[in-house]
């Protein structure tokens, strides 16, 4: 076990530097740096300036090596629009996404879940279909469309919710269904092809031939076995609902990092963006390690 | 063996179709015979020949496209196919238990042994945890497993195949049934296990008084422990009766033709060759009349296709389905 | 032998058997086939289709409504935009537009997983601890974010925007080819090729790409509605294709102001990607229900 995990540690330490020369280097491309940061009418002798003030006409390894150096201290370097560290601002926001993205997972599993074992147990059958439809709406709408739908309907409409801002519960309930409607259908489906898949098989075909209960076939023998690979997406799934909520976010002017992320891009503010691609990664790789802890934790065919 | 006790196990004419694309495919046709307390019942043939369709069929766990056309099959004085669901749950694993072919897959994974062998007794007996424990680590004993503790708490998994069926054959001991059938219990085993098995099955069956149903391709088994024999092909019972006078004279030309595959002193044929059945076994889809073998059948006559094949039966109850009236 | 009645003999399909009756039946694959078909059509034949310039603004003829509302008519039958666009023309050439990027960057995004998987699966070893530390890199990338920023460097015209796309969509690809090829490496019709003395190419193009293709199909199907949807959600947030190019994203966001009192322009171009996505989605899971069924996860 120790041994597996080693690996699987080494690999993701491999890829988090991979991806943060990534994120480094990205907004680099955008030409000269030093005459962005300069303006539009901004004289040579000034962008030569500008370039040495920041440290920008050293080699490339060079400035990467010294971001890192300091990002490893926590120190991000600071927003080029409002000149407050780039880290204070990532962890303003952090709570924001991180409760809009737990509570759509949340929601998409107690959706997903219960239908997903609802249709398996009656495939094929008018329930089935309704839950294979459900899925298939759900992954093809388009987020800020249905965002857009819900406000009109529930913020305007009905008036029932506010349709801007992060202020209170209430604020999170329509970003959060938007969120939760698209993450379900993975798992509706993942949780349906397992409960078929499982309740074929021959121990299952065994705990019938005990004489078990429905119920106790069903929830204790099928549903442990087939909700292994649910657990696991879940811990990534975080990851992307992290990454992804720039969409539903900007839309309800939930004031989260992907919002931060969004305006930074659109300022061109490269120290922001980089430092959020770069932490996003990080919560993603993780997140994954999580998910190879819960799932070699919950199949006792994976251990030592 | 009191020949007047009433069967145990009495089967009348069970039929099993399976819904298919192509039509109706009848797995099982007209099958019947009885099992009597402690008494070990053979059914054999090749496999699609349906016997594992049977086996299924009287403990009511038909996959979902499978339907029981007819039959009666009554076991302690009940009808099984009249009962409710719940009732039908109620005897199995209690009244009568079934070991299954595959010993690697026939277990949870994320369960303990003890955990799935302490839950059939928990759930028809209403005892706690300890008794159940108790009982468990009484059989795996008896069954002559080391260390019965540590087993319990171990996963499949870790586990050989061989010690995996013997929990199997544990599991369905837990309630004491008097009937288990079990379906190719060794073929998926190291032939050295399988015969310790057979044997550990003909041991504990003398021992409980239980019957047993033993479904097998390998006539080999068959001749190491059954009293009765039912030889299954194309979904009928082409014959049937006690397993020294199957083996001494078979009455259908299946019968002999299977005979004749296997090496045994004394009737293999001088040149050392083995026979075989040349052909294939028919298509069971849509109705089919006359007698299914006739296409490889080296006795086929023209009654042969015709609808009603006579049931011979003797004396001792050895019977067969087929127009001679002995084979030659 | 005699002169028994013949009894009905065991009849086994064939491969491709099954596969044509899976499809016949398959209402998934035949209406979602259907509608990507038509779709498919309607952006080919744009110009002839569409009744007005999609550019063409008429200040004098701003959010009429559609036919179906008070005051609309068949003349703009999906009505008019803020700048006095036909609703209807823009339409049919966003067609154009989603299907172009999402089959162009499916196919880049095809190209570079499938080679990757292929050339980690076959080798293995060192190639393949490559490709999975590749393959884990761009999953561990948020990949909106990353396209928004990458747009927002390189602009976002649509070759940009399909190369930006096929970048960063490969990952399925690599990791269904490597799993299907690592299967294949050792079966024995490989075996034989490599004992002939086949070099590795010709055994990667004639022996394995075959049984693969089954494979990318059902994948490229199923990511050209991820493409799409995302090209959509680039475009409404402004760092996607620019106006005053038909994407049916942008669409929606120039409607958003008027979301209150004339929604259809929100509405109409949202059912349109809906639809468009439904029907890809149905057809890819038609497809692989019938070439692939092994593929279900």
């Amino acid at each position: 076990m120790l041994r597996f995990f080693l690996r699987r540690a080494v690999i993701a330490v491999l890829v988090a530097i991979t991806v943060s020369i990534i994120g480094f280097s990205l907004l680099r491309l955008s030409g000269d740096v030093a005459a962005v940061l300069a303006g539009e009418s901004a004289k040579p002798e000034d962008i030569a300036r500008i370039a040495q003030a920041y440290g920008l006409d050293r080699p490339l390894y060079v400035q990467y090596l010294d971001w890192a150096w300091h990002a490893l201290r926590g120190d991000l370097g600071q927003s080029l629009f409002t000149h407050e560290p780039v880290a204070g601002l990532i962890l303003d926001r952090i709570g924001v996404t991180a409760i809009l993205a737990v509570s759509s997972l949340i929601f998409a599993l107690l959706v997903a879940v219960p239908l997903g074992v609802l249709a398996a147990l009656r495939a094929n059958t008018w329930i089935d279909r309704t839950a294979l439809t459900l899925a298939v709406f759900g992954q093809a709408v388009p987020m800020f469309w249905f965002a857009l739908i819900l406000i009109f309907v529930l913020g305007v409409m009905l008036r029932w919710l506010p349709i801007s801002g992060s202020a209170t519960p209430a604020h999170f309930v329509m970003p959060t269904i938007t969120l939760g409607v698209a993450t379900m259908p993975a798992f509706m489906r993942l949780t349906r092809t397992g409960m078929i898949e499982v309740m074929s098989s021959d121990y299952i075909r065994t705990a019938w031939a005990k004489g078990l209960r429905p119920a106790s076939v069903v929830f204790k023998h099928a549903l442990r076995n087939a909700i292994l690979p649910v657990v696991s997406l879940s811990a990534v799934s975080l990851g992307f609902l992290l990454g992804g909520s720039v969409i539903v976010e900007s839309i309800f002017a939930v004031n989260g990092i992907g919002l931060l992320a969004y305006n930074s891009i659109t300022r061109v503010d490269f120290p922001v963006v980089q430092s959020i691609l770069v932490f996003l990664s990080f919560c993603y790789i993780a997140l994954t390690l999580v998910s190879d802890v819960i799932n070699a934790r919950l199949d006792p065919r994976i251990r030592l | 063996m009191s020949s007047a006790a009433p069967p145990l196990l009495r089967v009348d004419g069970l039929s099993v179709d399976i819904a298919v694309p192509a039509g109706t495919l009848h797995a099982v046709t007209d099958a019947g015979f009885d099992v009597r307390p402690g008494e070990t019942l053979c059914v054999v043939g090749e496999s699609g020949c349906g016997k594992t369709m049977t086996s299924l069929a009287l403990m009511r766990l038909l996959p979902r496209a499978a339907r029981i056309a007819a039959g009666r099959v009554a076991f302690e004085g009940r009808d099984l196919l009249d009962l409710l669901d719940a009732e039908m749950a109620d005897l199995r694993g209690n009244r009568l238990a079934m070991i299954f072919q595959d010993p690697m897959t026939s277990l949870n994974p994320v369960f303990t042994i003890g955990a799935q062998l302490e839950e059939v007794y928990r759930r028809h007996r209403a005892a706690g945890a300890r008794e159940a424990r108790e009982r468990a680590e009484y059989l795996l004993q008896r069954i002559g497993i080391m260390s019965p503790g540590l087993r319990l708490r171990q996963f499949p998994h870790q586990l050989s195949g061989g010690l995996r069926q013997r929990m199997m054959i544990a599991m369905a001991l837990m309630c004491s049934p008097s009937l288990i059938i079990a379906d190719e219990p060794t073929t998926a085993l190291d032939v050295t296990v399988q015969v310790q098995i057979l044997r550990l099955l003909a041991e504990l069956q003398r021992e409980f008084g239980m019957a047993l149903i033993l479904i097998t391709h390998n006539l080999g088994v068959v001749a190491r422990i059954a009293d009765k024999v039912a030889v299954m092909y194309g979904g009928r019972i082409v014959e049937a009766g006690q397993a020294a006078d199957i083996f001494r004279r078979p009455a259908h030309p299946y019968t002999q033709a299977l005979l004749d595959c296997v090496p045994a002193p004394g009737r293999s044929k001088a040149d050392g060759r083995l026979g075989s059945i040349p052909g294939r076994v028919p298509s069971l889809i849509g109705e089919v009349r006359g007698c299914m073998f006739r296409n490889r059948c080296t006795y086929a006559r023209s009654t042969c296709a015709a609808d009603d094949i006579p049931l011979r039966a003797d004396a001792r109850g050895h019977t067969a389905r087929c127009v001679l009236e002995a084979v030659p | 032998m005699s002169d028994a009645a013949a009894l009905p003999e065991l009849h086994i399909p064939s491969p491709r058997e099954l596969m044509v009756r899976r499809a016949r039946g398959h209402l998934g694959l035949i209406l979602g086939g259907a509608i990507v078909a038509l779709a498919v059509l309607v952006a080919v034949f744009a110009p002839y289709l569409a009744p007005f310039d999609p550019y063409d603004q008429d200040l004098s003829r701003r959010l009429i409504v559609p036919v179906w509302g008070a005051g609309g008519s068949w003349l703009h039958a999906l009505g008019t935009d803020g700048f006095g666009r036909d609703v209807l023309s823009r339409l049919i050439y966003g067609a154009r537009i989603s299907l172009e990027i999402g089959f162009s960057a499916a196919l880049i995004a095809a190209l570079l997983g499938s080679l990757l998987g292929i050339a980690g699966g076959y080798f293995g070893g060192t190639v393949d601890a490559v490709v999975l530390y590749l393959i884990n890199v761009k999953l561990a990338l948020p990949v909106v974010l990353v396209a928004l920023s990458l747009v927002s460097i390189a602009g976002g015209s649509v070759g940009s925007l399909i190369l930006i796309m096929g970048f960063l969509t490969w990952d399925r690809y690599a990791v269904v080819t490597r799993s299907v090829t690592q299967q294949l490496r050792g079966r024995e019709f490989v075996l034989a090729a490599q004992a002939a003395g086949a070099s590795h190419i010709r055994i990667a193009l004639r022996e394995i790409l075959p049984n693969v293709t089954n494979q990318i199909i059902v994948v490229a199907s199923l990511e050209i509605a991820t493409i799409i949807l995302i090209e959509a959600a680039l475009s409404f947030l402004g760092l996607g294709v620019r106006p005053p190019t038909p994407s049916w994203g942008l669409m929606v966001a120039e409607g958003r102001s008027f979301l209150f009192f004339k929604p259809y322009l929100v509405a109409i171009p949202g059912i349109a990607i809906l639809l468009l996505v439904v029907a890809i989605n149905m057809a890819g899971d038609g497809l692989r229900d019938v070439m692939a069924p092994e593929g279900r996860e």
